[in-house]
């Protein structure tokens, strides 16, 4: 393979085989342990697979899978091009609506419901991006702010009570009983885990593919970029988009989860609750976000279990220890600790 | 007359400064052009206003014949000029590598022309994956210049290339600089007159935001009293 006038030397399959198991080990090992992780709980516990602490705790997983997904779709927005917006909400609370609204008042088959999600989302997500990436900074905070507001009024407007639900939210929703996760939460589990490493391989296939780069130049310096040849505003809409998707989809299969869409889920502290779960977990390292929100998740449940109604109070403390203890996030800190580990960088300066 | 570039009585505003007061020049294909002036006479603006990074409020810039006025930034650069601004503009969190094929305008082109840019820059070739951050002053001037080179351009603008570097590696740049005038009409903002006297065709000189003086650059070099009036140097 030539590749800017280096000749590389071809492998056979085998070594190259050998390569990617060695150079992805730590990621195949913690493959295997979430696949197995329902049956290892079950066996820890001494309960049934599909009852007790073992299905109590894939509830649990598959929250924070789902909120994973979510964190991973807004770093993609504010780590890797920069853009910081406060209406990630409507993108999780639409995908939670829209797939809800289909299969409770038009019996919509799941797999239409789940493309009609992923349609909306593009569309929704492409007119935010359109409408916003005509300002920078604070401003386009706003206007997605705002945008996501509208959406949240328009979730509680007793006008539309019928297909919402209105402040209530939407109750009820149907699932197909073949996915029904009150029936087989094993399942749901599994769905939730291939949803989780497909969003996960294909936004960090993107990062790394030559709009990946460009998202990075933008972020880094958006003149440059342009004196280049590159729209901004064609490259940003892409991030939105594809962004907006992924939020889309976290927050249909949250409706599945839990048969309903409440407006919270379109509010402010949804957006807010991205935000923290990306800057806690590492800006612009898409894996960080992810374990950001299973810390916070995780956190969230043992603080409300151990301390009752103090519970937030003492969870936004502890919110701020880890803030102080790892500025640039958990995964920040990790990439610190491998390159100390490793001695001085072989990049080093000349 | 031949003419890639030509600006007709160009304004710019940043602000309420007003900064180019009507510049007009026209460059000819094939030959390296200085623009030169003092410290604020409007050279960078002049580059800034034709890549359409600070927009003319009136005039003409036509490149190849194409209006670039009113255009966006990201159009006038696809259309084939290379810009290489000041400061060493480099992306420093990506690697030379990912520096070189952002640079790319189609798929392969980074490929097609590697070994004519490592011929000009062999240090660049030996940094491939190393961040361009950690690069010398030198090496990031060199990468800077080299980006520009990656598409098939039809113009280049450079801004001070030898700004901030030791003496030898304003050589070095300067070098391959000069085998560049071969391939790409390049249009040049110097202050270092000594580094270009033997590199450039023609030149511009340029004072409070008007063209003063154009012509050859043997002309300027032979007038003592221009080079002293204009730009503060003995010959």
């Amino acid at each position: 393979m030539e590749r800017i006038g280096i000749r590389q030397e071809a492998l056979s399959r085998g070594s190259v085989f050998r390569l990617w198991i060695r150079r992805y080990r730590i990621w195949l090992a913690g493959l295997v342990l979430l696949i197995g992780l329902p049956f290892l709980l079950s066996g820890i516990f001494g309960e049934p697979v599909e009852s007790g602490w073992p299905r109590f705790l894939q509830g649990l997983l598959i929250r924070v899978y789902l909120m994973a997904v979510y964190a991973l779709s807004y770093d993609l927005l504010m780590g890797y091009t920069g853009i910081l917006s406060f209406g990630h909400a409507l993108f999780f609370g639409g995908g939670a609506y829209v797939i809800g609204i289909l299969l409770k008042h038009f019996q919509t088959p799941l797999l239409v419901a789940l493309l009609a999600v992923i349609l909306f989302a593009l569309g929704i997500s492409g007119l935010v991006g359109a409408l916003s990436l005509r300002v920078r900074g604070v401003y386009l905070a706003m206007v997605t702010l705002a945008l996501a507001q509208a959406a949240f009024i328009l979730s509680e407007a007793a006008d539309f009570r019928q297909y919402t639900g209105a402040e209530d939210g939407l109750q009820g929703i149907p699932v197909p009983a073949w996915l029904d996760p009150a029936e087989h939460r094993l399942r749901f589990y599994y769905l939730t885990l291939f949803f989780i490493l497909g969003a996960y391989f294909l936004a960090r296939r993107l990062v790394n593919s030559p709009t990946g780069r460009v998202w990075a130049a933008l972020r880094e310096n958006e003149e440059r970029a342009v004196a280049l040849g590159y729209s901004p505003f064609a490259f940003r809409l892409l991030a939105f988009m594809f962004s907006g998707m992924l939020a889309a989809l976290a927050g249909a299969l949250n409706a599945l989860l839990n048969k309903n869409a409440t407006p919270s889920l379109l509010s402010v502290n949804t957006t807010i609750q991205a935000l923290l779960m990306t800057l806690v977990g590492g800006v612009g390292t898409l894996s960080g976000p992810m374990f950001g929100a299973g810390l916070l998740e995780l956190a969230g449940y043992l603080f409300n279990r151990a301390f009752g109604p103090l519970w937030f109070l003492l969870f936004g403390l502890f919110y701020v220890i880890v803030v102080l203890a790892f500025p640039h996030g958990l995964a920040g800190a990790w990439q610190q600790a491998r390159a100390l580990h490793r001695g001085p960088s072989r990049g080093s300066a000349p | 007359m031949d003419a890639v570039l030509e600006l007709r009585d160009v304004h710019t505003f940043i602000g309420s400064f007003h900064i180019l007061k009507g510049v007009s020049f026209a460059m000819r294909a094939g030959s390296l052009t200085a623009l030169l002036g003092r410290n604020g006479a409007g050279k960078t603006t002049t580059l800034r206003t034709i890549m359409g990074l600070w927009p003319a409020a009136q005039g003409s810039i036509r490149f190849l014949g194409e209006e670039l006025r009113g255009r966006p930034t990201h159009e006038i650069a696809a259309l084939g000029i290379g810009y290489v601004p000041e400061h060493r503009a480099i992306f420093r969190g990506l690697t030379v590598e990912e520096n070189l094929k952002l640079a790319e305008r189609r798929r392969g082109d980074l490929a097609r022309r590697a070994e004519w840019i490592f011929s000009l820059f062999p240090d660049l070739k030996a940094a491939l994956k190393k961040p361009a951050g950690l690069l010398s002053g030198g090496q990031q001037q060199m990468l800077a210049i080299a980006r520009a080179l990656v598409p098939e351009n039809r113009l280049l603008l450079i801004d001070e290339p030898s700004e901030g570097l030791a003496p030898m590696l304003v050589e070095h740049v300067m070098a391959a600089i000069h085998r560049l005038r071969e391939e790409v009409p390049i249009l040049l903002v110097e202050q270092n007159l000594h580094a270009i006297r033997h590199l450039a065709d023609h030149y511009i000189l340029m004072e409070d935001g008007r063209v003063v003086r154009s012509g050859p650059m043997a002309e300027l070099l032979g007038n003592r009293e221009w080079l002293q009036r204009y730009l503060g140097v003995t010959a």
